[in-house]
This record gives C-alpha cells, sequence and structure tokens, in this order.
C-alpha cells in the first residue's frame, strides 16, 4: 500500500503571506528538482544546506526565484529525501511548480501523508504514530464533513448517484453474463447508453467547475489586460484609489504582474495588472508576457483597455483575438482615454463588437464609479451561476474525476463497438474503483446484492 | 484394518474428490458413507457445469479430479452456454443420466485399492492434544485415523419440510446423520443452519410434449475432461414451458400452511436459486416464471422440473403443477421439498480447509455453507489434496484469486460472512478474463502434474498445446495475407486490403477470427482450436488483458505483504472494535486477505500497516506454504 513513490504539498496555507513552503518527499525528489532548479552555486546538491536560485519549467521559463532546502535521508522529516522550496506565495507560481512535479510521476501527496511517511520510517515514536493514525481518519471525516457543509452535501448526493449509476450498469452486465440462461427482461442497449453518457455528462460538469471552484477558494481575479502604456497601472490605481503601481509613460514599465486584493461590494476581488501584451526583445519583460498571456485563460474577469485616441492595432486585434472564445460575461472592454479626441477607427471597429463596454479616463477619473458598478454586476451575476450548481474544490477529487473521464470515454467507446460484457465490465469495475476514491469502498458484493435485490433469478 | 491415513466422512461430490486425490497420493483412505450405493447421487438438478460453475469443473479436472471424467461418461444432454459471447464467459454444462452418474462416480472409487468404503455413520470426533485422532462410528466403533475430511453435505441434522409436515432426513428417503454437529460444538465450533430446496418429480409419459419447447443439445458436444477426447454417448432433448397467473394463485393459497413463510424453517436459503413460492412472493408482478423439464435419465421416468423448487404442502404442488402447459395430466412421482441442514460458518477454515481449531481436521462442501456439486467438488478436492500433503509433511496448496475461480472460492468463503448458501458465478471472480474454461488446463495443470495427479498422456497433451501456442505466435502471426487473399475469403465481411498485411494486425478486425484468416493464408495445418484460441485471445482483447493485469498486480502487491502469525490485534488501539474482532477471528495472512474480510475499512487496514511496519524487528515472520 505505502510504495516509494514519490510525493509533493503545501505545507504552508497557500492564501495570508508572501512566501509559501513546499515539501517533495521520496526517492525522486532531489531528480526532479534538479531537472527544473537552476543555481549558479549548485553543483552537488549537499544535505542541510540551502540554495538559492530560479525555478524553470519544460522550455526553461522563469516559473519563480526560489530557495530550495535540501534534507538527504534519514536526515530529514518523513526519513525519505526530500526538498523544501520556498517560493513566492502566489497560486499560480505554486500551481505550475506542483504541476512540474506531477508531469515527472510525482503526485500530490494524502492529507497526513508526510507524517505517515514518518512514522514509517521510525521518525517518530509509537505513541505519536497512534495519534497520527488517529489523525489520519479523523482528518478524512472532517474534510467530508467540511465538504459537507460547504456544498450542502450536494457534492456526495452527486457522487454517489453516479456511483449508483455505475452499480447498476455493471449489475445488468452481470446480470447478462451470469444469468442468461434465465428467462429475463432483455436489457436494452439503449439503457446502458443513456446511464453512460449521463454519467459522462456528470462528470464533465464537476470537472468544468472546478474552475469556478478555485474561485471560491483563491477568490475572484481580474486581469487588467492591453497593450503596453494603454493605461492600466492608472485604471489600477484608480480602482485601488492609492497610488500602488509605477506609472509611467515608457512601455514596459511594468515589468511583472502586480496585484492587490480589495473588497468590493463584499466579496474579495484581486486585481490583477499584467504586462503590456506585445513582442518584445527584452528578456525579462518576455517572461512576464508570456504568462500575462497564460493568465488571460485563467482569471475570471479580465477588462481589456483599448487606447480610445490611437488606432487600433495588432497588438490590440491580438489580444481581442484570444479572448474572443472567453465566454461573454467574464470580459469588458474598457476605452480608456476618453479625455482624449477619439479615434474614429477604432471607435468604428469596437462598435461592431458584441461584448460589453465602457469609456473611461483613468487619468481624469472619469467614469470609474460606473465601471465599478459593471464590475459589481459582474461578480454577482458569476456567484449566482456558482451557488446553483455543485463546485468542485479539491485538486485530488478533480484528478481521479479526470481519470474515470478517460476511463468512462472508453467504457462508452467499447459499448458503441459492441465490445463482450465481461470487457466492458473491467473498465466499469475500474471506473467504480475509481470513483470509490473519493467516497469509499465497493466490493463485487454490491453488484450481486443489487441484482438480487432487482430481478428475479433462479430456475 | 481400523488404521487409516485419512478418513472421509461423506460420499457425495465433495467425498468423492477427496478421496480420489487422496488415493492418487498413495495414502490409505477411509470413505465413510451411509449407504455404499448413494456414492456420487445427484440429489438434486441432475445436471453439471452451467455459468461459473463449467469454468470450476474444468480446474477441478486440471487437477486431476474426478467430476469432470465422470460426467463426461454419464452426460445426455451437453451445451456450451453462452456461445454468443466471448470466451471468458461461456461455460459448458450436461444434464446427466442420474444413475449413470452415480454408477460411474462408484465405478472410479472402487478401481482404488487403497481405498475402503465403510457402510457407516460417523457420530464422534476422536482428538489428542488439538489433533484429530479418529473417529466414532455408530456400528464399527473406533477407526484410527491421521486426518478427517469432513463433507456430510445436508445430513448433519437434516430435516425435510413438506407443508406442515416435517420429518428427520438428509434427503428424501435417507436418514440424517447426528451426533457429529454435537461433538463439534463441545470442541468450540461454532454452527448455523442453511435451507435448500428441490422441486417435485414427474413422470415423463404424463407430458404432453406438444405444447412445450424443445431444447436441443450441442451438436458436437464438448466433453468436460481434458482427458476425454470425445463424447459418445447418445444425446436426448430437455424442454422448456411457463407457470401463469392461475398457477401462482393457486400456490398462493397453501401460502399459510409453507414452512418457508409460517417461521418453521429457522435456516436462510439462497436467493439465486428461491423456491417457486418464494418467486412469486418477491416478484408478484412477474406473470410467468420459466420452468425447465429435464429428463434425469436414458431409462429413468422421472423429470425434473427445473424452477419449481417448493416446500408448499403436496395437495398445492399437485394442483398448481397442472395449470402449467404440457404438464395438464401431470403425474408426481415425488414432491418437492425444502431440507434444513447444519453448516459450519467457514472463516472457521483457513486457506487450506482445515479448521483453525482441531489440526488434520478438514471441512469441505454444503457444511461450509455452498450450495452446488461444482462448489462442493472443488472444496472437497482441494480439503483432501492439503490433508495429504500434510500427513506427507509437504507443503500445503492454495490457489490465488487470480489464478482460479477455485481460489476466488476458498477465498470468499473463509473471509466473507455468509447470510445465505455461497454459489459460484462469474461476477465473483475479479479477474474474470483470465479465469477461462478453455484454459484451466495452461493455468493449472502444470501444477497438478507436479503433485502428481496428471497421468502422462493428458499432461503431454498440454505440452502438444503450448508448443502450438508458441508456433502460432512465432510464425503463424507474422506471416502475410495478400490482397488477393483477403478478398477471395473475405469480401463478405470484411473492407479489403490494398497492401499484405500480416495476421497478427487483421486480427484487430473485430469481424475475423485467427481460424479464419489462417485458413485464408493456407497456414492451418494441423492446430488444436484450443491453441488457435488461446492465440487469438491474447491478440485480440490486449488491451483490457494489460488492465487486468495492472489490476493483478496491484492485488498481488498486497498479497505479500505478510502479517506475522505473532502479531496482538488487541494491543492495536486505534482498530475499531469490529475490525479488532474480525482480525482475532480470521487471522489473515497478508494484508491482502484483511482487505477482504467483511467489515475491515480502508482505514483499519492503514492502521494495521502502520503497526506492520512499525514492528516490523519485533515479530516472527509467518512460514509461507505456498
Amino acid at each position: 500500500m505505502f510504495s516509494e513513490d514519490t510525493i509533493i504539498s503545501t505545507i504552508t496555507p497557500v492564501r495570508g503571506g508572501s512566501v509559501c513552503l513546499l515539501r517533495v518527499s521520496g526517492k525522486d525528489a532531489i531528480n526532479i528538482t534538479c531537472k527544473y532548479f537552476k543555481s549558479n552555486s549548485l553543483s552537488n546538491m549537499e544535505g542541510g544546506r540551502f540554495y538559492f536560485g530560479k525555478f524553470v519549467d519544460d522550455k526553461n521559463e522563469v516559473v519563480d526565484e526560489v530557495i530550495i532546502y535540501v534534507f538527504k535521508k534519514p536526515k530529514s522529516y518523513t526519513g525519505e529525501d526530500v526538498i523544501e522550496i520556498s517560493c513566492h506565495s502566489n497560486i499560480f507560481i505554486l500551481e505550475e511548480i506542483i504541476n512540474l512535479y506531477l508531469n515527472n510521476n510525482c503526485r500530490i501527496a494524502e492529507p497526513g501523508e508526510f507524517t505517515k511517511r514518518a512514522f514509517l520510517n521510525n521518525k517518530i515514536d509509537l505513541v505519536q504514530a497512534e495519534a497520527v493514525a488517529d489523525l489520519i481518519a479523523s482528518k478524512s471525516k472532517a474534510s467530508v464533513k467540511n465538504s459537507l457543509n460547504l456544498l450542502e452535501g450536494k457534492l456526495s448526493k452527486l457522487i454517489n448517484s453516479l456511483k449508483k449509476n455505475l452499480i447498476d450498469v455493471g449489475s445488468l452486465l452481470e446480470l447478462e453474463l451470469d444469468f442468461s440462461e434465465e428467462d429475463l427482461e432483455i436489457i436494452s442497449r439503449d439503457k446502458f447508453f443513456d446511464i453512460m453518457e449521463s454519467s459522462i455528462s456528470i462528470v464533465n460538469s464537476l470537472l468544468d467547475s472546478y474552475d469556478s471552484g478555485r474561485e471560491l477558494q483563491k477568490g475572484i481575479e481580474i486581469l487588467i489586460a492591453g497593450k503596453p502604456n494603454v493605461g492600466k497601472s492608472s485604471l489600477m490605481n484608480s480602482l485601488l484609489q492609492k497610488d500602488r503601481v509605477i506609472v509611467s509613460h515608457i512601455a514596459g514599465t511594468t515589468r511583472d504582474l502586480i496585484h492587490e486584493d480589495i473588497v468590493m461590494d463584499d466579496t474579495l476581488v484581486r486585481l490583477i495588472d499584467t504586462a503590456g501584451i506585445r513582442f518584445t526583445s527584452d528578456e525579462i519583460e518576455a517572461e512576464g508576457v508570456t504568462r500575462a498571456k497564460k493568465f488571460l485563460e485563467t482569471a475570471s474577469l479580465i477588462l481589456l483597455m483599448i487606447d480610445l485616441s490611437s488606432e487600433i492595432d495588432n497588438d490590440d486585434l491580438d489580444i481581442l483575438n484570444s479572448l474572443v472564445h472567453k465566454k461573454s460575461n467574464s470580459l469588458i472592454i474598457v476605452g480608456n482615454k476618453s479625455d482624449k479626441e477619439a479615434n474614429i477607427k477604432t471607435e468604428e471597429y469596437l462598435s461592431k463588437l458584441e461584448i460589453d463596454k465602457i469609456k473611461i479616463s483613468a487619468k481624469e477619473e472619469t467614469n470609474i464609479s460606473e465601471l465599478k458598478r459593471l464590475i459589481i454586476r459582474r461578480i454577482k451575476r458569476n456567484e449566482k451561476d456558482l451557488s446553483e450548481d455543485i463546485i468542485l474544490t479539491n485538486k485530488r477529487q478533480y484528478d481521479v474525476l479526470n481519470r474515470l473521464k478517460k476511463i468512462l470515454n472508453d467504457n462508452l467507446k467499447s459499448f458503441k463497438s459492441n465490445q463482450g460484457f465481461e470487457f466492458i465490465a473491467v473498465d466499469l469495475r475500474l471506473a467504480i474503483e475509481t470513483l470509490s476514491e473519493i467516497t469509499g469502498e465497493i466490493s463485487t458484493d454490491d453488484i450481486l446484492n443489487n441484482i438480487f435485490s432487482n430481478f428475479c433469478i433462479g430456475k | 484394518m481400523n488404521n487409516y491415513d485419512i478418513a472421509i466422512v461423506g460420499g457425495g461430490h465433495a467425498g468423492i474428490e477427496a478421496a480420489v486425490v487422496s488415493a492418487k497420493l498413495g495414502l490409505k483412505v477411509a470413505l465413510i458413507s451411509l449407504e455404499k450405493n448413494k456414492i456420487g447421487l445427484m440429489s438434486c438438478n441432475p445436471a453439471i457445469g452451467g455459468l461459473a460453475k463449467g469454468q470450476l469443473v474444468r480446474e477441478i479436472d486440471a487437477l486431476g479430479g474426478a467430476m469432470g471424467k465422470i460426467i463426461d461418461a454419464a452426460g445426455i444432454h451437453f451445451k456450451m452456454l453462452n456461445t454468443s459471447k466471448g470466451p471468458a464467459v461461456q461455460s459448458p454444462r450436461a444434464q446427466a443420466d442420474r444413475l449413470l452418474y452415480a454408477k460411474q462416480a462408484q465405478l472410479i472409487i472402487s478401481s482404488y485399492s487403497n481405498i475402503d468404503v465403510v457402510e457407516d455413520m460417523a457420530i464422534d470426533i476422536l482428538i489428542h492434544s488439538g489433533r484429530i485422532t479418529g473417529l466414532g462410528l455408530l456400528k464399527n466403533g473406533q477407526l484410527k485415523t491421521k486426518a478427517v475430511v469432513l463433507t456430510a453435505g445436508t445430513f448433519l441434522n437434516g430435516i425435510i419440510h413438506v407443508g406442515t409436515n416435517k420429518l428427520s432426513a438428509g434427503r428424501a428417503g435417507e436418514l440424517p446423520a447426528r451426533g457429529l454437529t454435537e461433538s463439534l460444538l463441545l470442541q468450540g465450533f461454532q454452527s448455523g443452519r442453511l435451507k435448500t430446496g428441490t422441486p417435485p418429480r414427474i413422470h415423463r409419459d404424463s407430458i404432453d410434449y406438444s405444447k412445450i419447447e424443445i431444447q436441443e443439445p450441442d451438436k458436437n458436444p464438448q466433453p468436460f475432461s481434458y482427458s476425454t477426447e470425445s463424447i459418445k454417448r447418445e444425446q436426448i432433448n430437455c424442454f422448456i414451458t411457463y407457470t401463469n397467473n392461475e398457477t401462482h394463485e393457486i400456490l398462493r393459497e397453501g401460502f399459510d400452511r409453507s414452512p418457508m413463510f409460517t417461521g418453521r424453517i429457522q435456516g436462510i436459503g439462497p436467493r439465486y436459486c428461491p423456491s417457486i413460492e418464494d418467486k412469486i412472493d418477491r416478484f408478484a408482478d412477474k406473470s410467468r416464471h420459466q420452468l425447465f423439464l429435464e429428463p434425469e435419465g436414458f431409462n429413468n421416468n422421472e423429470i425434473y422440473v427445473n424452477g419449481f423448487s417448493t416446500s408448499l404442502p403436496g395437495d398445492i404442488q399437485e394442483r398448481a403443477i397442472k395449470t402449467v402447459p404440457g404438464l395438464e395430466q401431470a403425474k408426481l412421482i415425488r414432491l418437492g421439498y425444502a431440507v434444513e441442514y447444519d453448516f459450519f460458518p467457514p472463516d472457521q477454515l483457513i486457506h487450506t480447509l482445515e479448521t483453525k481449531l482441531i489440526e488434520n481436521l478438514y471441512f469441505a462442501g454444503q457444511i461450509n455453507g455452498t450450495s452446488g456439486y461444482e462448489e462442493a467438488a472443488a472444496q472437497g478436492l482441494i480439503a483432501g489434496l492439503n490433508a495429504a500433503l500434510k500427513i506427507k509433511e509437504l507443503p500445503g496448496f492454495e490457489l490465488k484469486r487470480s489464478e482460479a475461480y477455485i481460489g476466488v472460492l476458498i477465498d470468499d468463503l473463509i473471509n466473507k460472512i455468509h447470510k445465505e448458501p455461497y454459489r459460484m458465478f462469474t461476477s465473483r471472480a475479479e479477474f474474470r478474463l483470465l479465469l477461462r474454461q478453455d484454459n484451466a488446463d495452461m493455468r493449472l495443470m502444470e501444477k497438478g502434474y507436479e503433485l502428481g495427479l496428471i497421468d502422462h498422456k493428458t499432461y503431454q497433451k498440454l505440452q502438444n498445446k503450448k508448443n502450438q501456442i508458441v508456433e502460432i505466435k512465432e510464425k503463424i502471426l507474422p506471416g502475410k495475407l495478400s490482397p488477393r487473399q483477403f478478398v477471395d475469403a473475405f469480401s463478405e465481411k470484411s473492407n479489403a486490403i490494398s497492401q499484405p498485411q500480416s495476421i497478427k494486425d487483421l486480427l484487430k478486425r473485430p469481424e475475423l477470427s485467427l481460424k479464419e484468416l489462417m485458413t485464408a493464408g493456407g497456414f492451418n495445418n494441423g492446430f488444436v482450436d484450443a491453441s488457435i484460441l488461446e492465440v487469438e485471445y491474447a491478440i485480440k482483447y490486449e488491451g483490457y488483458l494489460q488492465r487486468q493485469n495492472l489490476l493483478i498486480e496491484k492485488f498481488n502487491k498486497a498479497e505479500k505483504k505478510l502479517i506475522p502469525i505473532n502479531i496482538e490485534y488487541k494491543n492495536i488501539r486505534s482498530l475499531s472494535t469490529e475490525a479488532r474482532e474480525k482480525l482475532i477471528k480470521i487471522r489473515p495472512h497478508s494484508l491482502g486477505q484483511a482487505s477482504r474480510i467483511s467489515g475491515i475499512t480502508p482505514a483499519d487496514l492503514s492502521v494495521l500497516l502502520i503497526y506492520l511496519e512499525k514492528h516490523k524487528s519485533e515479530i516472527v515472520p509467518r512460514e509461507t506454504s505456498i
């Protein structure tokens, strides 16, 4: 049950600090780290030391500047090779780093797993260990309860009904296989399709909800985007009503993402100012540009700024084009510099777009309160959507459901190609087992009991 | 004369296998039976095999058991079930001539000079310092033996019910066995009551055959035994008819005299083989139930009314059955009845079927709470084999769930709580895809041969099959079919090819079989179907088999985490009370086994694992017998 695989998790709260600590434990902890950690001082990682350097991704692009603590076994918390990474406490950075590890045969640590390993490797004593064992059990219960409170029991119900659906399909398959001699009503393949397809759509909608779920957890993110010098920093300052962002007229002043949390109408909102999106020869700025583009994909709401006073150009269109596929309620076009003379071509172009627009002057602070009202309406609209659905917030559950999705799709494919039920049953069991990772265990007895309670069997 | 290596109590399907296997290993065997000429009698339906059960018979045969050979000699209606489905869920089944079956069984028993059949009733077990030393017999006094295999079927304190009448009996017209249960209870064993039933038998000349459906046997009957060349016996038809609402009305009239519904029967019956009264009670909206009319033999007038098992009063049985199409004039030869009997919850056994309480005492068959001849025979084989191995001071014999239905059967028996008689289903086998009826020889016969249970000729057949499989894989699969050859053979059912393609690639097309492809390419010289099927299966279902193998690896990993024999569960405070009690009772030998015990939760397993890892150095490792 305990394999020697490598696990990773944050060990400090993700929110509420400027620095966050990640722990990686297991036999590949050092190997994987070496692949992504670049430092001048690092020739051979020694235990009990720390190193400063850059954490890069597969394309050698910098993710963050970090400090790495090296603990070689057995001199570590878990007794295995351990790397602890101190990075900036930003959800994007954290996810990026974690994903790099996950791509290298590492997995997310279960609750209490570092401690569990510590015990198994004789790092803590029996009294502590039994306390840990209790802790492991109580922790999962607490987390179940937590989800129940959070989701009013809706998620558990949904998972259970999904499981019931799969057990029902499984029962029908087994019935067909084990009791084909009996005089049973013929089971229609349509019913299988229906159940499988509805199961897949439930899984899909849960997976889709994960993004909204993350929003619930980390707050709402509003990205201020636009080409350089369009006035993003000025707008941020107007919204914040303080001089937070250095403003200059030289394009490219804001080289990195700058964020501020503000409360708008009782909702915590994180405003993120991006580096101007444009082609650049400056390497450091290029990094910021890449990241900004990526965040365009994940933000809850994007304020796309266009300079009303100059002619719309390729840089503007680039950004616009990369956003048209976004849901319309997550984009607002903010026409800036309404204090200057408007460019007719730009105005004409914008008027054709079926996207919400507002004209402001960040510098003169005109129409800022109108923009705020618009933002608040959007936030409320998104929240309303969220409250009607069941939201997935847990990364582990998300990973399990992602695996489940693949298995179910394979299953449906097998159905469609008229594969024998005994083969489909293998994948179905795999699916039920996978689902059980969220809710608990099932045995083959469940399927048989289901058969017996629903069908008249027996010569 | 009164001194044996192994004594087997009961000459049913379990007893026969236990006797044969221990005789094959050269031991001196006493087979104790109430009546010599009832050995091998089929007390319920006259058929062997069926889904999952057919697999069991093939496995028994691959380990040198008798059941497959007996039915091959006595079968009168062979049918391969599920032929429209894949090989993993096909199963052989055969109706038997009841008399021929028993005769053939007795013939096999008498062919071993080291088996003595003792006509007597065992009433007591003799024990010395926790080990069996002999049996107390009703007529012959004490019998000394080194081991006992108890295969008493439904005879222990058996009570037969027909309506409100009840009488003590092990089977219609036969005495029950008494005293044995009580002597086992004195030793600390726990027992329970189960119930099973049997339908009425009607005279074959009283049936109007024009009103019922005919069920024909296979044109080309497939033998059960790997040593049987072909089935030579003449084959006869079975028949199908249905009950109707009128039948159900009459049956309901008898409910107030039903031993089931009035609480006279305490034992729990099987849900998958319910009595007709149970069916109409539980499934009130069903307007008809299927009945199979199964002849009990060539020269036997009795027809077994499969599906009409009942313990309702005789007058009700007779009136009800006459409402069934074709049975209007039916003459009842024997009434249906329910039988209640003692069983010993099998969590009192270990994987070798030896009891935990008394050394060299083994339980097999219906007394372990199973139903079915095949389930009984499989246990008889394993119990007899292990008793013999133990006497010879050889390691015990166990089969894993991933190796055989027999492994699934025994593992389920000793780990799970059973509230009703246990019957094998393919869905109980999580690795079903690998446990096919046609590859039981590939899975098990080497083991059987090494133990000395398989004759040389049969073993040679297996070697031949294995060689052919290698040859097909290496030489035939890479062979190519030209577009011309392909079109000539398959223009009707498969899209043409433009370049020559290998047989292996073409086999991925669901509509093509390996045998056809080999014929089309002119490659089929002298390969037996079994070898071709084996290769075809491995190629066609590669992806599924790989996923199944992943599950098996996961399973084996947990099986290899052994739990030491001296573990003190009461010291593990974090275990739930229920888990602790279960673990103390079952004493699982691996973490995998622990995970299959009813009532053990994943949290309990984590606690157990943590404790094990922590105390690695302090506990004595268990000797593995595998």
